[in-house]
């Protein structure tokens, strides 16, 4: 049968939920689809939707106002200010709010645990990002990074910050040179370069053709894209290798835009994989929390079915449930905010500053916000949703039997005991994928460090590099 | 004893002489024949409201029908004018006869 046969789904579950009156609800829905089959036999389709739209959402408006026209006092006093409708709605909500807080306090375990559980998840994804962010997305952060390309072929914070030292002589290797500027903060090009001095060749360096070591920097002009420039770079590397055929026949032509040409190989794949397990993790934590949820609002079965027999409307119910989430969010997000900072506290203290002068835009690791609010969102969805699944499923039941049956064996908790099930079975495959990606991660790690990939035992060896002035270490005996 | 009269209002006036004119009254009938003779658009939400007022003052009461299939299983809702309803709808209907004797030469023109 098609659909289309019935009214809007979506409409009919609105309206439901607008008008609060079971007895009423349903007759209304029922009157409106009679009236629906009729405009669809004489107007179509199309036309018979927009009608049923329109149609619950005028009389789920009306509905939704009378509600809180009750609530907030007698019939008699309909047209009172509006004010007074608010303050009725505030009276309310604040009653909730208490009750949601009692709620959540006389269930410390399974509030702390959920409280905890969403804020470890969301901290793990903002400090996952934060590093994905500083180290592979936006490693350099200088104006027009984006023009910059590289052509193959220092921390100024470390004491030459004094404006005056322009113009002074400083000697590096021995030399004396003259500073002509300060570079911007943040500025190390190539990675860990404190200073930077002019190329002086000699002639005979500059005719030799078998020095490959230089990468060229160069800043795209006005309106030139980076296929502009491989174009040019790839006919001066073909005339080239026409001219020289002996020493430039095997020199690629390679031109990459900055940030690619800069980041370290590996690393985006690395960072990336971990954003992928946090991601995991948070997708854990969300079921491991509708879990939760679902197992402690089958306890409250009968404080619901009290509630309704005693009169409180489902809107009310759910609003409760809505409530309870929110504040459980709130309480997670409030704790997500300090393990994050503490986390990428514990990132940059891992890795000695002497290597970190080396690792582009490490200094910019921060929190997003954007990130740590879509973590959030996610966690407070995640919250939302299956607090209100397990209401619904209270709430939409008869009174009576919500009363009578809160044994296992109403179709309720069966519902409820296959979807736990469910979330649980999903909680552990997702556990598992983790666990074995950790351990592919860790295995590749060891294999990346391990002794038979270099050829040697690295076990009691030790690794120094020392850099000589060029000047008095200028022939190899000297050097040796 | 007497018992305090009930107020209608217009509406709810029409409403209950709709009630009075239907063999089994519920809202989709109501509001079809209040078009009909008012000559006026009925908004649905506005009927099922003055419906839950009038039951809420007395003035008619209201019984489900059984479920059918072109209603995706929902009940009729039907209504009577109670004894309290129709002494109302008298009250009212007197109180505007009351008001617009005299004034024939006038509202009968066409």
């Amino acid at each position: 049968m098609s659909s289309h046969l019935t009214p809007p789904r979506l409409a009919e579950r609105l309206l439901a939920l607008a008008v609060a009156d079971g007895a009423w609800r349903d007759s209304i829905l029922g009157d409106l689809r009679e009236e629906y089959i009729v405009r669809r036999r004489t107007q179509g389709t199309g036309p018979a939707r927009r009608w049923y739209w329109s149609q619950a959402l005028a009389i789920g408006a009306r509905g939704l106002l009378a509600h809180v026209r009750r609530r907030a006092g007698s019939t008699a006093l309909l047209r009172t200010a509006e004010i007074e409708t608010s303050v009725g709605w505030r009276a309310g909500f604040s009653r909730d709010f208490l009750h949601a807080w009692r709620t959540l306090v006389r269930r410390p375990g399974t509030s702390a645990v959920v409280i905890v559980t969403l804020a470890l998840a969301v901290a793990t994804n903002t400090t996952s990002f934060a590093i994905l962010d500083a180290l592979v997305l936006r490693p350099f952060r200088f104006p027009d990074v984006d023009r910059l390309v590289i052509i193959a072929s220092s921390d100024p914070r470390q004491g030459f910050f004094d404006p005056s030292i322009i113009g002074r002589t400083v000697r590096l290797d021995g030399e004396p040179h003259e500073v002509v500027g300060i570079a911007p903060p943040g500025f190390a090009i190539p990675l860990g370069a404190q200073v930077w001095a002019p190329l002086a060749y000699s002639t005979e360096e500059w005719n030799n053709r078998r020095n490959r070591y230089l990468m060229a920097i160069g800043c795209l002009s006005e309106g030139a894209s980076i296929n502009d420039a491989r174009a040019e770079i790839a006919a001066i590397t073909d005339r080239l290798r026409r001219q020289y055929p002996e020493t430039n026949a095997t020199i690629p032509n390679a031109v990459a835009g900055f940030t690619e040409g800069m980041s370290d190989p590996g690393t985006d794949v690395f960072v990336s994989t971990m954003l992928v397990a946090s991601l995991l993790l948070l997708l854990i934590a969300c079921a491991n929390i509708a879990n939760l949820l679902l197992a402690a609002s089958s306890e409250r079965g009968q404080e619901f079915g009290m509630r309704l027999a005693l009169g409180a409307s489902r809107a009310r119910l759910t609003c409760q449930l809505m409530i309870e989430a929110g504040l459980l969010t709130s309480l997670a997000i409030v704790l997500a905010i300090p393990l994050t900072w503490a986390w990428l506290g514990l990132t940059r203290a891992s890795i000695p500053a002497a290597v970190i002068r080396f690792v582009p835009g490490f200094h910019s690791m921060d929190i997003s916000p954007v990130v740590f609010w879509s973590a959030a969102a996610f966690g407070a969805l995640a919250t939302l949703v299956f607090a209100l699944i397990p209401a619904w499923q209270t709430v939409r039941g008869d009174v009576v039997e919500t009363l009578r049956h809160t044994s296992r064996s109403t179709t309720a908790s069966r519902q409820r005991h296959w979807l736990r099930n469910m979330l649980a079975a999903s909680q552990v495959a997702l556990t598992l994928a983790l666990l074995f990606g950790s351990g592919l991660m860790l295995t590749a790690a060891d294999e990346a460090v391990d002794a038979a990939s270099f050829g040697f035992d690295k076990h009691n060896l030790l690794v120094g590099r020392l850099v000589l002035p060029e000047r008095p270490y200028a022939d190899a005996e000297r050097l040796r | 004893m007497k018992t305090a009269p009930i107020y209608l209002g217009e509406f709810e006036y029409g409403v209950l002489l709709a009630i009075l004119q239907i063999p089994l009254p519920y809202a989709v009938p109501i509001r079809a024949l209040l078009e009909e003779r008012t000559g006026r658009p009925v908004a649905r939400g506005a009927l099922y409201t003055a419906l839950e007022r009038l039951e809420g003052k007395g003035c008619v009461w209201s019984r489900m029908g059984d479920p059918t299939d072109d209603r995706g299983g929902k009940p009729r809702r039907y209504f009577t004018v109670t004894p309290a309803g129709l002494r109302a709808l008298k009250a009212t209907h007197g109180a505007f006869a009351n008001l617009t004797r005299g004034l024939e030469a006038i509202l009968d023109q066409p």
